[in-house]
């Protein structure tokens, strides 16, 4: 855990446009992130109606979509995120909130 | 939105999206995402069923090629949005009315189409300090101060650019009166078919005034550095204030300045420097500006400020009245004003005054570096004043403030020069004081000093320029004239100079003293042709002045009296007295009307061996100096008599003759028995007597002259009172005299027919005299005009060459008291 709590984690997030489920994730993402993960985490939004190709390229096709790009495994959720704690949980982050 | 989980009541599947994800995650893979593509396309015209499927957490689902589709809920709340977004203006300001309240800027919304305020927050009330409704009410062009037309343009050039305005700062007064800067930004909002615009002021005061206190200390410590750099360079205190002046106006920006010394004697001002400040208004401060509380300008801040020894200041003119020629420094521009005082060792020598164009500019920051700054000038002044002291003792007699010896060389040089191009004489006078010596002996040093100091100021007031004087040496003064054009001149002028000089009561230690002088003079070119000779020259004629007891001597004249034997005048007098050299000429005086002689004035002619006949103006007062008076008045005074007798006796027409008498013989104790042996046991020739005395003499201790002349009055002798008009009679005392004529002087005469003023005057003297019942008698009348005119004014008797000069007793017996007789 020691490697892990120095690692950082790489979210990539899959929205459309400013929609209402979007902005929602996008929000909820942040502020999970600020409360779990304080400087250890980078997101990236990415708009599917503006770069419809790498939604493609990763196989993207709903929004919002979580992508946990590092550290391995690499996970994906779909939704508004605001189950915080099963989002936790699928992101291997639980075992701090405990 | 922390829904619950969805239920799975429908389709029995358990409920995105952690399962999803998992179900996603777990099987991802080319299968799986074939599997969603196939479910996607399945229900794509269903997404409602997918908005169940996925809890409605789901915005869009993107088909095989990547082409993202927006589910219907979502499409919707999206054109809510952008709706939104575009619902600009009035309706999204007032559906933010309670953030703006919040906000501290001032917010109006003003409909372009009927000039009305839509909306007005809560800090635009507060500034306005109005209720909403009643700010509602308002025209806004009145709110902002402008011509509605003028409002109503600029809000359509906003709406033509639309954009942003740029901001605009705007200084205002605030309720309180105190300055307001605000901050006025601008914007054109279309909603519909109408536009509005967007006003809002910040009220930017704060930020202002601390630039604007930077740039205002900028200013002040270039004028600082500017000054102090100044202070190491400048040598004069002229220099200093002139160009400390200009540093002001040119490094500070303060477009007048003006600086001044205080005088302690007078209380007042005198300016010493200026920039940008008016003639009238400096002469203002040099003659009306007193220092003192009471006085009428005396609360104005520089006099305060000199009075209380600390900066005074005016941040704003328009508010305050103390302050003089207000309404001028108004119009040029000037808001504010600051007075600094120059204190050196706790008293306050000079004040510095400061004009600003700003409102407001001396605050604590200025204020103490300006302090700083006259603090700086001080030190300087102070130095200045101490070097100047070394360059004034080296130039100047520090006693008497007269130039030094070596400054009058240097002086006296440089006229030599002058006269020598303009091809001029020059004439060069050392003067020393007799008995100096003894008054320092006999009232101390210090009166001595005083002698010396006034002896000065009075050389000062007849010399006219002292730049002409000089102290060169414990008793001696020097003066150099250094433009003469007749020498004869020089001597005239020298001779009623020294006459006015002995005549002067200088008042030394509550004594009166009357100091003679004596002159050495030496000329150029003809007794040197530089400083060093002539004034060698000049001492050597002094010597010999003093050793001749003439009054002064030319370096020329001076080897004639060497040649002479260097018999000293007081001696060659005495041996006058001695070999019968002195004589009594006779000047008639006559009648007005009747042409008549009345009597004659016996006057003192000294025949001079050596020198023929020596004007009696200059052994007169030399027998007066040695005392020689007393006997050669009683010589006089027997000799009169004597001649009386004598005409009477022989048969002539015996008129009264008049003789002088000097102060030394009024003031003798023995001059009334003097009198009495002169006159004898004859009774009769006490009415051929008649004493004169000049006014001057009798008003010096008037009530021992009454004393005096009522015991000569007594013993039958008639008084005249001589040169009347010269001295300062007082009115109640020539009432009281015991005289009988009055004898009106020459000067007068001579005026009467020169000005209507000396007309009045002559006139004033004959009636007053009258009604004393006084005889006048007018002296020195030399033409047909003055005696017509004495006739009409009524004058009793005249004396002068008009009708006879003095002449020797044997011409004067043969041509009028014969004839006289003749005639009976």
């Amino acid at each position: 855990m020691a490697v892990s709590q120095r690692a950082m984690f790489k979210f990539q997030l899959y929205v459309a446009a400013d929609s209402l489920n979007s902005a929602q994730a996008t929000a909820n993402l942040g502020a999970l992130c600020r409360e779990y993960l304080p400087g250890r985490h980078e997101i990236e939004i990415i708009d599917v109606f503006l770069e419809p190709q790498r939604a493609l390229a990763e196989n993207i096709r709903m929004t919002p979509t979580l992508l946990k790009v590092s550290p391995r495994p690499a996970r994906r959720i779909i939704g508004t995120l605001s189950q915080t704690q099963r989002v936790l949980d699928t992101l291997g982050l639980s075992a701090r909130v405990a | 939105m922390n829904r619950d989980p969805p239920p799975d009541a429908k389709s029995g599947r358990r409920a995105l999206p952690d399962e999803a994800a998992e179900s996603i995650d777990s099987v991802s893979g080319t299968d799986a995402v074939g599997e969603i593509s196939m479910v996607i396309r399945a229900l794509r015209d269903a997404d409602l069923r997918l908005q169940e499927l996925t809890a409605g957490e789901v915005d869009s689902v993107s088909d095989r090629e990547g082409r993202a589709y927006l589910l219907q809920p979502a499409q919707d709340r999206w054109r809510e949005s952008e709706a939104e977004k575009h619902r600009t203006g009035a309706e999204t300001l007032l559906r933010f009315a309670a953030a703006m309240d919040a906000t501290s800027d001032a917010i109006y919304l003003v409909d372009r189409s009927n000039m009305r305020f839509i909306y007005v927050n809560e800090a635009a009330c507060r500034s306005q300090e109005q209720t909403r409704a009643e700010l509602l009410a308002l025209p806004p062009a009145q709110v902002f101060g402008l011509a509605p037309a003028a409002l109503a343009l600029a809000y359509d050039a906003l709406i033509a650019m639309d954009t942003e305005s740029n901001p605009e700062e705007l200084l205002s007064r605030g309720r309180d009166g105190g300055r307001l800067w605000l901050e006025f930004r601008r914007r054109a909002q279309r909603s519909g078919e109408r536009w509005s615009i967007v006003t809002l002021v910040r009220d930017i005061t704060a930020r202002k005034e601390a630039e604007t206190r930077i740039i205002h200390l900028n200013r002040v410590h270039a004028v600082l550095s500017g000054i102090n750099t100044l202070i190491v360079r400048v040598r004069t205190r002229h220099e200093l204030f002139t160009e400390a002046c200009r540093v002001a106006a040119e490094q500070g920006g303060f477009p007048m300045t003006w600086m001044g010394m205080v005088d302690r004697s007078t209380m007042k001002i005198v300016p010493a420097a200026a920039v940008g400040m008016s003639r009238e208004f400096l002469e203002f401060v040099g003659e009306k500006l007193s220092l003192q509380a009471s006085a009428p300008f005396g609360q104005t801040l520089t006099a305060r400020a000199i009075r209380e020894g600390h900066a005074v200041w005016a941040n704003d003119l328009e508010a305050v009245s103390n302050v003089v020629f207000r309404a001028e420094l108004l119009e040029a521009g000037i808001r504010s004003m600051a007075v600094f005082p120059l204190v050196i060792k706790a008293e306050v020598v000079g004040v510095v005054a400061l004009y600003a164009q700003e409102t407001d500019f001396f605050h604590a920051g200025e204020l103490k570096l300006l302090t700083e700054l006259t603090g700086d000038i001080a030190f300087a002044i102070d130095h200045i004043a101490k070097q100047e002291r070394l360059d004034y003792i080296a130039y100047y007699d520090v006693l008497t403030g007269l130039a030094n010896r070596s400054l009058f060389f240097e002086r006296t040089a440089q006229y030599i020069r002058g006269a020598a191009s303009r091809r001029r004489k020059l004439a060069l006078f050392l003067i020393d004081l007799e008995r100096f010596k003894n008054i320092n002996d006999s009232l101390g040093r210090p009166a001595g000093d005083a002698l010396l100091r006034q002896v000065a100021q009075w050389l000062i007031s007849h010399v006219g320029d002292v730049n002409l004087l000089a102290r060169v040496g414990a008793d001696h003064f020097a003066v150099v004239l250094p433009d003469i054009q007749r020498v004869e001149e020089v001597a005239r002028q020298l001779e009623t100079t020294l006459q006015a000089f002995l005549g002067h009561a200088f008042v030394v230690a509550d004594a009166v003293l009357r100091i003679a002088a004596k002159v050495g003079v030496a000329l150029y070119p003809e007794d040197g042709t530089d400083v060093d000779t002539l004034f060698k020259n000049a001492e050597s004629a002094l010597k010999g002045a003093k050793t001749s007891g003439v009054r002064y001597l030319c370096y020329a004249q001076e080897m004639t009296v060497s040649m002479a034997g260097r018999l000293s005048l007081e001696s060659r007098l005495r041996q006058a007295l001695e070999r019968g050299e002195f004589a009594l000429h006779y000047q008639p005086k006559v009648n007005l009307v009747s042409g008549e002689l009345t009597g004659a004035e016996a006057l003192l002619r000294w025949n001079d061996p050596l020198t023929e006949l020596v004007p009696p103006n200059s052994f007169i007062p030399i027998l007066e100096e040695t005392g020689l008076i007393l006997e050669v008045g009683r010589w006089a005074l027997n000799e009169a008599v004597k001649d009386y007798r004598r005409w009477r006796e022989t048969g002539l027409r015996a008129v009264r003759i008049a003789v002088n008498v000097s102060p030394l013989q009024l003031r003798n104790r023995d001059f009334l028995s003097e009198i009495e042996r002169a006159l004898g046991a004859d009774a009769a020739a006490a009415a051929g007597l008649e004493l004169e005395i000049t006014e001057s003499v009798i008003m010096e201790d008037v009530r021992l002259s009454i004393a005096s002349l009522r015991a000569i009055r007594a013993l039958g002798v008639r008084i005249a009172i001589d040169d009347f008009g010269t001295g300062f009679s007082s009115l109640s005392y020539l009432a009281r005299l015991p005289v009988h004529n009055l004898k009106i002087d020459r000067s007068f005469v001579i005026d009467m027919t020169i000005t209507p003023e000396g007309l009045a005057l002559v006139s004033t003297i004959i009636n007053l005299a009258h009604s004393l019942k006084l005889n006048v008698v007018a002296e020195g009348v030399e033409t047909e005009e003055q005696s017509r005119l004495l006739r009409v004014l009524n004058c009793d008797e005249m004396q002068g060459y008009l009708f006879s000069k003095p002449l020797p007793r044997e011409i004067f017996e043969a041509k009028y008291l014969r004839t006289a007789r003749a005639g009976e």
